[in-house]
This record gives C-alpha cells, sequence and structure tokens, in this order.
C-alpha cells in the first residue's frame, strides 16, 4: 500500500511527459512569424503552378545585393520584401479567377480585411451600399451565394421576411413582375434561369 | 619674466592642441593629409588651405568636426558630398581610380586550359590541397573559421534576405537538408555550432576545380563566373516597385533608397543547387500547406 502511494506521488511530482513534448516539438515555419499575421500564403499549394510557370522562391524572397549594414533597417526591409503582394496575389485569386477565390485559405480573419464600416452592423446597411455600387461588393464578395444564402432562403425563422427578396409562393405571381422590371430580375438571375424553365413548360 | 611663462605655456598648448592627431571611428579614411597624384578630388570637395584632405572634404554636414561621431546624421543629404550613394564605394571611386582598386574574384580558380594557381587557394586555406583529395574540416587548414571566412571580402549582409538565415536549424529541417544531401550528390555544411552559414548554399570554388561527382563539387552549371547572377524583370516588376517603393520611402527617410525587384533569376552560379527552381531553398524548407 505504501509503495502504491510513493508511486502515486512520485507520477504526481514528476514533470508531465506531454509537457517536455511539446517543448521539443518544433515550431512550423508560419508558427514562428511575427513580421505579418494576416496573411497565410499556402507556399506547397503553390508549387505546382509555379514550377508551371518557371517561378521560385526567389520571386517573393528577393536575394538582391545590399551592401546596407544596419541590421535594424535591414531587417525591417526583409520584411517589406517578404510580405506578399496583394495585387500580385489577387491577379489570380479575383481577377481571372484561375485560382481558388476562398478569402480564407490567405486570410484568417475577414475582419482583419474587410472595410471598417463593416465592423458596425453593416449587415442591416448593406442593402443601400450594394444598390449603389455592386461591383464595390464584388471586389471581396466574389460568389453571388454570398448573397443569396440569405435572400432566396424561404424559411423566415432566421432572416425574417424583410430580407427576402421574393414572397412564398412568388413562382406563381413572377410572371407579372418580370414583365413590369425585367431589368430588377436581371440583377439577380441571367436568362438561363428563366429559360431552364420556360423552354420545359412555355 | 612671469608673463613671458605664461605666454609661453599658451603658446605650446595651442601648438599641441594642433598637432593632436584627429581621433575618427575606425575604418574610416585619413585625414590632414595630401592626396596623391594618382587620386582625383573633384572640384567641389573642399581640401584646406594646405591642400589637404579634412572633414569638410567628404562631409557636406557644417562643422562636423565639432559634432561627437555617435551624433552625426549618417542619413543626412550631405552626410557624403553628393550622395546618397547606392554603394558605398561609389563614394571612395569620386577620388580614387575604380580599376586600380578592382578586387581578383578569387573564386575563378581555373584558366582556360582548366589548370589553377595555388596561390589563389592560398586566401582561404593555410595551403593549397589536392582538389582530387577528400579532406575533413580540419585538415582543409582553412584561415579563419568556415562561418566568418567570406567576411574577409563580403559582408556578412551582402544580400537581401541573408541574416535570417544564419542559424541553426531545427531537427526536422536538419533531417530534410541530409535527405537533400544524398538525393543530389551535395553537402549543405553547417558550422561548428550547428549553424547555416554562407557556404551552406555557395560553393566557394569554381565548378571543376573539385569533381563534380564529389558532393563536395557538385554545384549548378551554365553560369557565367564573370557576370555572376543574372537576374530578368518579371511583367509585375512595375506593380511590384510601387508598392514596395512607397513603404520602403516611409522607413528609409534620408538613407540610401534601396529599390526592390519583382524578377527571375536567369543564370547563376556558385550554387550547391539551383536557386533559379528553388531546389535550393527546398533542400532545408519544406512545406505542409
Amino acid at each position: 500500500m505504501k509503495g502504491l502511494i510513493l508511486m502515486m506521488l512520485l507520477a504526481l511530482l514528476s514533470p508531465p511527459l506531454c509537457a517536455t513534448d511539446e517543448a521539443e516539438k518544433e515550431k512550423r515555419w508560419w508558427e514562428k512569424r511575427h513580421q505579418r499575421t494576416d496573411i497565410f500564403y499556402p507556399h506547397a499549394a503553390h508549387q505546382a503552378v509555379m514550377e508551371e510557370d518557371g517561378d521560385a522562391c526567389l520571386r517573393c524572397h528577393p536575394f538582391n545585393g545590399s551592401d546596407i549594414r544596419d541590421i535594424k533597417r535591414l531587417q525591417a526591409i526583409n520584411v517589406i520584401a517578404n510580405e506578399p503582394l496583394r495585387e500580385i496575389c489577387h491577379s489570380c485569386h479575383v481577377v481571372r479567377l484561375s485560382a481558388p477565390w476562398r478569402c480564407d485559405l490567405c486570410h484568417d480573419q475577414p475582419q482583419k480585411i474587410w472595410p471598417l464600416d463593416h465592423n458596425f452592423n453593416y449587415i442591416i446597411r448593406h442593402g443601400e451600399d450594394s444598390r449603389l455600387d455592386e461591383s464595390t461588393c464584388r471586389e471581396c464578395h466574389l460568389d453571388l451565394s454570398f448573397c443569396t444564402d440569405c435572400h432566396f432562403r424561404r424559411d423566415s425563422s432566421r432572416n425574417g421576411s424583410r430580407h427576402r427578396v421574393h414572397p412564398l409562393a412568388y413562382i406563381s405571381a413572377h410572371g407579372l413582375e418580370a414583365r413590369f422590371d425585367t431589368a430588377s430580375c436581371g440583377r439577380c438571375h441571367n436568362a438561363g434561369y428563366c429559360s431552364d424553365c420556360h423552354r420545359r413548360r412555355p | 619674466m612671469h608673463y613671458v611663462l605664461v605666454f609661453a605655456l599658451l603658446f605650446v598648448s595651442i601648438a599641441a592642441a594642433a598637432l593632436r592627431p584627429v581621433d575618427l571611428p575606425p575604418m574610416h579614411h585619413p585625414v590632414n593629409i595630401k592626396p596623391s597624384k594618382a587620386v582625383n578630388v573633384p572640384k567641389d570637395f573642399p581640401l584646406n588651405h594646405r591642400g589637404e584632405i579634412v572633414c569638410e572634404t567628404c562631409h557636406g554636414i557644417e562643422a562636423i568636426e565639432d559634432i561627437p561621431f555617435d551624433e552625426v546624421d549618417k542619413y543626412a543629404p550631405g552626410f557624403l558630398r553628393e550622395g546618397p550613394y547606392a554603394k558605398s564605394t561609389a563614394f571612395c571611386y569620386r577620388c580614387h581610380e575604380e580599376k586600380a582598386y578592382r578586387r581578383q574574384n578569387i573564386h575563378d580558380l581555373l584558366d582556360a586550359q582548366g589548370n589553377y594557381d595555388e596561390k589563389s587557394c592560398e586566401y582561404c586555406h593555410q595551403k593549397a590541397l589536392d582538389p582530387e583529395k577528400e579532406y575533413t574540416r580540419e585538415q582543409l587548414k582553412l584561415r579563419l573559421p568556415p562561418e566568418t571566412i567570406c567576411l574577409g571580402c563580403h559582408l556578412k549582409t551582402p544580400h537581401l534576405n541573408a541574416l535570417n538565415h544564419l542559424l541553426k536549424p531545427g531537427k526536422k529541417m536538419r533531417r530534410h537538408m541530409q535527405a537533400a544531401e544524398r538525393k543530389f550528390s551535395i553537402i549543405l555544411p553547417l558550422d561548428e555550432q550547428g549553424r547555416i552559414m554562407c557556404v551552406t548554399c555557395h560553393a566557394p570554388h569554381e565548378r571543376g576545380l573539385i569533381g563534380v561527382n564529389k558532393p563536395a563539387g557538385n554545384q549548378v552549371a551554365g553560369g557565367d563566373l564573370k557576370e555572376g547572377v543574372v537576374y530578368e524583370d518579371h511583367p509585375w516588376n512595375a506593380v511590384y516597385r510601387a508598392d514596395k517603393q512607397a513603404r520602403l520611402a516611409k522607413l528609409q527617410g534620408n538613407a540610401t533608397p534601396v529599390t526592390l525587384h519583382y524578377r527571375r533569376l536567369r543564370s547563376e552560379v556558385l550554387l550547391r543547387l539551383s536557386a533559379k527552381d528553388g531546389s535550393l531553398c527546398l533542400a532545408c524548407h519544406e512545406f505542409d500547406r
């Protein structure tokens, strides 16, 4: 019995093994980053496309010759030099859409990159801005589902009727409104949206 | 008699003050000397009435000799006359003839026939070695430890991103480096403390001096040692420069301007693996995502 108590005491007093493992665990390079925490560049994901384009690490991590001896200044220049450049990233991910365009692939928190007015209950006021200049919204919200996920919901439990674009059973009444103001339909629907049904049920 | 003594003492102290050598920071150009005929001091660089080099010859800061060294604004536009200069040697060559001071590229070891001059080896080694043989680090008899020997000619920070590489790689990275050494039949040597050093990535010997089938001699091919590393601008260079320049301007104030480029390597030399295709970087770095 005494031996058992002694063993239990030793087990309690000895340093936990998991803590040692944690200390020995090598941090991955992005865990060691301190310069920019708002952008993540998935290197492995870019490797194939960079090889295809004939580009390599030195394109973004310049090794320019330099005779700067002021270490602090040099470190600050290195940080600027190594940062990803918005226009270059966005040329594939936003403009040409030749690469995945999910913002959270590189930006860990939308709050860090969205406009300041989004911080103040913007969901209530977004409608007016979107009607004034929809293209500004589309700079970030590339997928129309960002709008339709709310506006096309038919259940009123979450959104309430004022967020709904069309009332329940609108399919029966839409023809009249479509004749009054076809352009308003066109803001969200393309011609295919109509013809998908009307071809079948003229 | 008393007055004579006072005047004599005053005269001696003034003379002593005038003759006292000027205390200059280390590695500073000497002053109060007459430039030789081989030196062409520009007309706008004033000498003193005896035609000697003084502080004002090089520095355009008023009464700089009265300012303590650590209080002198090295980034002031006139710190070096008609500056700032992109390279500090560019200022030296305002007076000195550049050709006369051009150093021999000691990495350029082989002549057209593939022979080498043993004297070139002795820049770094105490004694020329046989490139056909293999040596331990101790047997290389380097004049300085391998992590500092390059600093005899090169800066510790000769290029951007150099400084943040001079670190001890972690266990995982070391394993990855050893795998790369085996895979590519190269060496990626570390210093005595296990840190990355210049020759971890750079091969110091001209390709061909040590057989390329030996790990120590294996290195990138195709570059011109006289031409060095050659870059070509990427089509995005103008956008990149405009973006970086705005932030660099905030950082550098009056310091010598730095320009960053978005460009590709066209040719490379004296590297253990190619940086052009990234294989040199990937010999150490690996990415999970």
